[in-house]
Parts: structure tokens; sequence; C-alpha cells
């Protein structure tokens, strides 16, 4: 049985080209590429400031931190950027300990990943 | 008349029984006393206190427990707990803060368990074969983390183990066990003071190759793909920094991988 994730969208005012991501779940090999298509969907339509708010996603492994990191890349390809917010405790170890945090624009809050688009 | 009395555990060498009847109180004191110096005496560390029968634990009785305990702990290396108590006279323990210093459980059998696997050193060993699918694996590692967080393990520990089984059962799968109705073997031991994880993809791959096939293994493991657009190569680099032991070899029964998490919380 593969892991349950779930993507819900939001609008963010006030900054061209976005879509908030909000995870639900746990992202990692069994699930990584539904999360795939549906956020290279988004870039290939032009949203190329997103925002994954972290909040409610419980687990990511390698595998899912794989893509975090092609989806950043492929983001300032086009001229835009990922960010990540709202991460827990748990998650952020595994982040810092691949190394990741060097490579991810990580945030606090979802309100602090959106200010950043405003300064 | 008083009703307490002791048992000496035929099953257990070091483990006591003390029961405390109806409403057991300071006129009985002398009593408890002489038992007490019996159990010592008897030179078993252990002492379940079992509250099934009483009504009420008055706070000379508390306190002479409590006196009993020191010495146990002091000069004999023992502890005591609670077991089977009603709901009152739980209450009763928790209002007066004694639960900080007894540990208590609803019945004997999960009393002797705490002595075994606090002091004892007992390991329960959990061992899983899981066909090559990717799909079997995150609920092999939502069960391990189960597992953990049973044993008390603290929350941030219980999902580094989770990680580890998750990134070791996907290399498994995807470098050997794929497909073809191979599966992999994965035992995790979980003791007080460490888990130890072992994971065979189950894969014989000959004397010929095998040498190739844990250096490539070892090479992802010290150098793991820094490539940003390649997600995968960084798992075993994560499962050996999480880890205080690791290593690779290989046997009849495929590539193993061996792994070793000392518990950093208490």
């Amino acid at each position: 049985m593969q892991s349950k994730i779930e993507l819900v969208y939001e609008d963010i005012d006030g900054v061209d080209s976005s879509k908030l991501i909000l995870l639900q779940g746990d992202l990692d090999a069994t699930n990584v590429e539904t999360v795939v298509e549906n956020v290279f969907g988004l870039i290939d339509e032009g949203f190329v400031n997103i925002i994954a708010d972290f909040k409610e996603l419980r687990y990511v492994n390698s595998t899912g931190l794989g893509i975090l990191l092609h989806f950043s890349k492929t983001a300032k390809e086009r001229g835009g950027s990922f960010k990540v917010c709202s991460v827990n405790e748990n998650v952020y170890e595994i982040i810092d300990i691949i190394g990741a945090t060097t490579l991810l624009d990580i945030y606090n809050t979802r309100e602090e990943a959106i200010n950043s688009y405003k300064e | 008349m008083s009703l307490l009395r002791y048992e000496l555990s035929d099953e257990y060498d070091d483990i006591s029984f003390l029961h405390l009847p109806g409403d057991f109180n300071a006129a009985s004191m002398e009593e408890l006393t002489g038992v007490m110096q019996s159990l010592f005496a008897a030179g078993r560390p252990f002492v379940v206190v079992d509250l099934a029968e009483a009504e009420s634990l008055r706070g000379a009785v508390i306190g002479e427990l409590m006196e009993w305990r020191r010495k146990f702990i002091a000069e004999i290396d023992g502890e005591f707990c609670f077991c089977g108590a009603s709901q009152s006279v739980e209450r009763e323990i928790r209002e007066l803060d004694v639960d900080k210093l007894f540990r208590l459980f609803p019945d004997r059998r999960s009393a002797v368990n705490y002595f075994f696997w606090e002091f004892k050193g007992q390991v329960d060993t959990v061992i899983l074969s899981i066909p090559g699918s990717l799909d079997l694996v995150p609920a092999t590692r939502k069960f391990i983390r189960k597992v953990c967080e049973a044993k008390a393990y603290s929350g941030r520990e219980s999902f580094q183990i989770e990680t580890i089984v998750d990134e070791l059962c996907n290399n498994a799968i995807e470098h050997g066990a794929s497909g073809g109705g191979k599966s992999i073997e994965l035992a995790v031991a979980v003791g007080r003071k460490k888990v130890d994880i072992n994971i065979s993809n189950g894969v014989d791959v000959g004397e010929r190759n095998y040498s190739d096939i844990v250096s490539n293994m070892e090479r992802y493991v010290e150098s793991p793909n820094t490539d940003v657009c390649e997600s995968r190569g960084r798992g075993l680099a994560l499962v050996k920094m999480l880890s205080s032991e690791f290593d690779i070899d290989g046997s009849e029964n495929g590539t193993c991988v061996h792994v070793t998490k000392i518990r950093e919380e208490r």
C-alpha cells in the first residue's frame, strides 16, 4: 500500500506566478511520482514561485528530498524559486543531515516565506 | 488479622510479589517491616507490590516502602513497582505524587515485563520477510517505529529508526529483490540501550561480483549523490549518518547491511 500524500493548492496574494502547496502525509518512494507530476505540472503552467508548506508533512525520505532539490533547481532555471516552510523537527533533522538545508530555501512560517517574496 | 503476604516467584529468580490487602495501615507496620526484611534476606532485588486487594494505601505504609526501596537500590541494585491498583488507590498514589517514585502497572505481567526490559537487558526481535515491492515498505517502517515507541524510545529516535528501515528496505528492494518473487529479510532487535537492524536482499550474488556490489554501495555511503536532479543515491549515506555503527557484507543470503543505533535519550 502506497503512503498517503495529499497536495492542497492555495493562491498567494500579491506574488506573481505563485502557488502555495500544503503537503499532507508522508513523502517517500511510493508516492514521489505523484508529487513530481503535480509540481512540474504547476511549473509548466507558469507557477514558478512555489511555497511548499510542510506543516502537515509527517515524513520525508531521501527520495522525497531528492525531488525537492530538483524542484528548487527547475524553479530557479525558470526565473522563480521553490521555498519550504513550517518543517517539523524530525523532518528538518533529516533535511539537515543530508545537507539540503543549504540547498533549499527554508522558512519557519508560511508568513515568513510569503514575505520573502515581497522584500 | 492482617493478610499481608509475599511470594517468591518460581518462574523468576529475582522477583518477589508483595500483597498489601484491605486497609493496610500504620498499625500493621511491624508486620510489613518483618516481611521486607525477609524479602531483603532472600536476595531478590525486584519487588512487585501487588495492590489488587488493597482498599487504601496510607502515608506511613508508603514511607516504609520508600525506605525499603532505597535500601534495595543501594545495596542489591534492586527496584520496586506497584501493580493492580484500583482506580481509587491509584488516585491516592497519584495525589501523593508517589507515582514519581514507583512505576504503576495495570497487572503483574506488565510489571514483570518492565523489570526484564529495564534491568535484565531483554531484547525483543522482530523478523520480517518482505516481498520485493516498494509498496510494502511504508507499512514496514511504520510498524518498526511503533515497536520502538512501545519500548519507550523517544519520538525523535523512533523517527530516525523509521527512516533507517525505510532507506534500507528501499535500497534492498531496488538493488536486489525487486520483482521475480524475491524477498528481503529484515531483523530488528530492540533493546533498552540500542536497536540492531539487519537486512538482506536475499539475492545470492556469487563470489565473482560480490565485492563489486559492496564497493559500489560503500561508494554511495562515502560519497552520496550531489546532483540535485538525481533523486536517488543519498539513502545509504543518510542511514550511516543516523547510525552508531554501519557495515555492509555479503553471504549466501545476499548483500547484508548491519546497523546499530545506540539509544541517546532516556
